[in-house]
């Protein structure tokens, strides 16, 4: 098969995801969380492993093992791991609805934010689903000069409904050992 | 920063910063520069401090990371198997040996000139030595050792101090309420994966106030998302008390009627699931076996270990305030969990870890932006005449006929005024 052939070129189900993105990022911006909130299945799986450092494996050593990332991400694994984030659609909602509340101090009055998606991959799987890679950078002010920029990568699963993505997976893959940002309590 | 009080200098008195029955506490507490640096040498120095859980350190060669205040620490369990705990820094230049944040190793190897140590410290080899016939000192050129290591519960603490009385003499009554949680399941607890770490702008006594009893933020700061009407807020206010068995540890907790059930004794969240409330009322069934009928009756909320431990009960975490500056952290927080608990239910206990606590957690982005905001008011040295309100519940605490200690009503600032007591003790005590 030849590289055009291939369905990951398929450039107008790239620009349909890009735009899709560049819509979700917008609503978040705009603090139209519930809004955002339609785009994501009943049955999404939120998650954002730990990253931590681990101790080098001598017995990797010239292999692209030795600095594979996956080895750095602490996942859920059932029950028996401690990653930072694994929401199903509650969880989800929970952290959605919590900001538009005067008592939700952290948030009101509310940050500004502006997102960046870019490094669109999308790879086609059955069933109009698709495994999409992408990078964000967002740019977060708090009080005063309280400023931060958030970067990471994300590894969604969307399936289109009816002609419209939705987001059934996404795994956020943060960059920090020590994390410098406020809060990773938010969308992303 | 606060650059007015210099080290020596002699107004850096406890009067100035604390009132006599500690009601009131100077906002320089928070933000003294000269404050931070006696801390270190005063309490980091001299204290048992929490390190790491024994089920991270399952093997020989098992090793994790930690800091003793702003000190790097290597925490290993040793193919003797006992846990040793040295300081990361190799005593040629000084660089880290140790650059993994947990893991399984036979050597730490300096990058600088490849010496190499023992994940237990002890000098192995320097390569440059044997061309130049050099005879080697191992024993004086080993990674420094951390005089005291002790166990309670399955956590590690070490001391840097060598007089230090034993870790079971320092927790004293402490260990009655931490009995209460750590042997509260059967099988144990665990704690699960690597730490949760990040920097927070505050200074690193308030997350350990927060947790050591001020069960007086939870409905207000946290109101999004803790109704003062619910169930829980009013099992809290009814029930509510802080105890102090011995200034500087704390512990907030619920003691409830013996009436009370075997699901609200296990439950945290009413909107548990069935499954998780069954297994949680099943545990407080069988907690006559491991605990007292007093111990069993208590439905704590968080404790704290003096200086800087602390646990949110319900919400199975450990963590640790590692200073860095006045008005700079690391956190360190920890999902614990019981071993024997079924996968799915692990699940949902972590749930409850996740949504609410850690770097993602919804409750911690409220605490933590209310510590940095504190450490903002704490640098308005204008309003050094105005210290912080420490008073409610004066006097109202008292020793309790069931349980040890002292014990205050639910929104009693006890727990706090007998950590600053403790913290004066340390600070401006005689020296050790």
């Amino acid at each position: 098969m030849s590289a055009m052939a291939n369905k990951s070129f398929d450039l107008e189900l790239i620009n349909r995801v890009s735009q899709f993105y560049y819509k979700e990022a917008r609503l978040l911006d705009e603090r139209c969380f519930q809004q955002w909130l339609g785009l994501v299945d009943n049955e999404i799986e939120y998650s954002m492993p730990a990253r931590f450092v681990p101790q080098a494996n001598p017995e990797l050593q010239d292999t692209e093992a030795f600095l594979g990332t996956d080895q750095e991400l602490e996942r859920a694994k059932g029950g028996q791991g401690s990653p930072l984030r694994f929401d199903g659609h509650l969880a989800t909602f929970v952290r959605t609805y919590r900001p538009f509340k005067t008592t939700a101090w952290a948030e009101s009055p509310a940050p500004r934010t502006r997102r960046f998606i870019s490094n669109i991959e999308v790879e086609p799987l059955e069933d109009n689903s698709y495994r999409v890679y992408s990078n964000f950078q967002m740019f977060y002010s708090h009080s005063g000069t309280d400023n931060h920029t958030y970067t990471g990568g994300r590894r969604d699963l969307l399936k289109e409904v009816d002609g419209e993505f939705r987001i059934f997976k996404r795994e956020v893959i943060t960059d920090w050992d020590v994390i410098t940002v406020p809060s990773l309590a938010l969308i992303f | 920063m606060n650059t007015i009080v210099q080290l020596d200098d002699p107004r850096l008195t406890a009067e100035q910063l604390l009132a006599a029955d500690y009601s009131h506490v100077s906002r320089q507490v928070f933000s003294s520069e000269a404050v931070y640096q006696r801390e270190q040498k005063r309490i980091f120095e001299k204290n048992w401090l929490y390190l790491a859980h024994e089920s991270q350190l399952k093997k020989p060669g098992d090793f994790v990371s930690a800091y003793m205040g702003e000190i790097p620490v290597i925490v290993a369990r040793g193919a003797d198997g006992k846990i040793a705990v040295s300081i990361n820094s190799c005593p040629h230049r000084g660089l880290r040996v140790c650059r993994a944040d947990q893991g399984n190793t036979a050597r730490f190897v300096c990058p600088y000139h490849t010496w190499s140590f023992r994940p237990t410290g002890e000098l192995v080899g320097i390569p440059q030595a044997q061309p130049l016939g050099h005879k080697i000192d191992r024993a004086a050129l080993s990674l420094k050792a951390v005089p005291r290591v002790e166990t309670a519960f399955g956590l590690i603490f070490a001391s840097l101090n060598p007089e230090i009385e034993s870790l079971d003499s320092y927790l004293g009554d402490m260990k009655f309420y931490m009995e209460a949680f750590f042997d509260r399941f059967p099988g144990g607890l665990e704690v699960v994966g690597p730490a949760h770490k990040w920097q927070l702008k505050c200074n690193w006594k308030l997350p350990v106030e927060n947790m050591l009893g001020d069960i007086g933020h939870a409905a207000f700061l946290h109101g999004s998302l803790v109704a003062q009407d619910s169930a829980p807020a009013q099992e809290i206010e009814q029930y509510g008390v802080t105890v102090v068995p011995t200034p500087g540890h704390a512990s907030a907790i619920r003691l409830l009627p013996e009436e009370t059930s075997m699901e609200d004794r296990g439950c945290h969240d009413p909107m548990a699931s069935p499954e998780l409330k069954e297994y949680l009322a099943e545990v407080e069934r069988t907690v006559a076996e491991r605990l007292s009928p007093e111990q069993a009756r208590i439905k704590g909320m968080a404790l704290g270990v003096y200086p800087n431990l602390s646990l949110l009960w319900g919400q199975s975490t450990l963590r640790v305030s590692h200073p860095r500056a006045p008005g700079l952290i690391e956190y360190w927080s920890w999902w614990l969990t019981p071993v024997e608990a079924p996968d799915h239910i692990r699940e949902q206990l972590r749930a409850s870890y996740t949504m609410s606590f850690g770097p993602a957690g919804m409750l911690e982005q409220e605490d933590s932006y209310a510590w940095s905001q504190q450490f903002l008011g704490s640098n308005i040295q204008y309003l050094n005449d105005q210290p912080y309100y420490y008073g409610l519940g004066m006097g109202e605490e008292k020793p309790h006929p069931e349980i040890p200690g002292v014990v205050g009503r639910c929104y009693n600032e006890h727990y706090a005024r007998s950590f600053y007591q403790r913290w004066r003790g340390d600070m401006f005590g005689e020296e050790q």
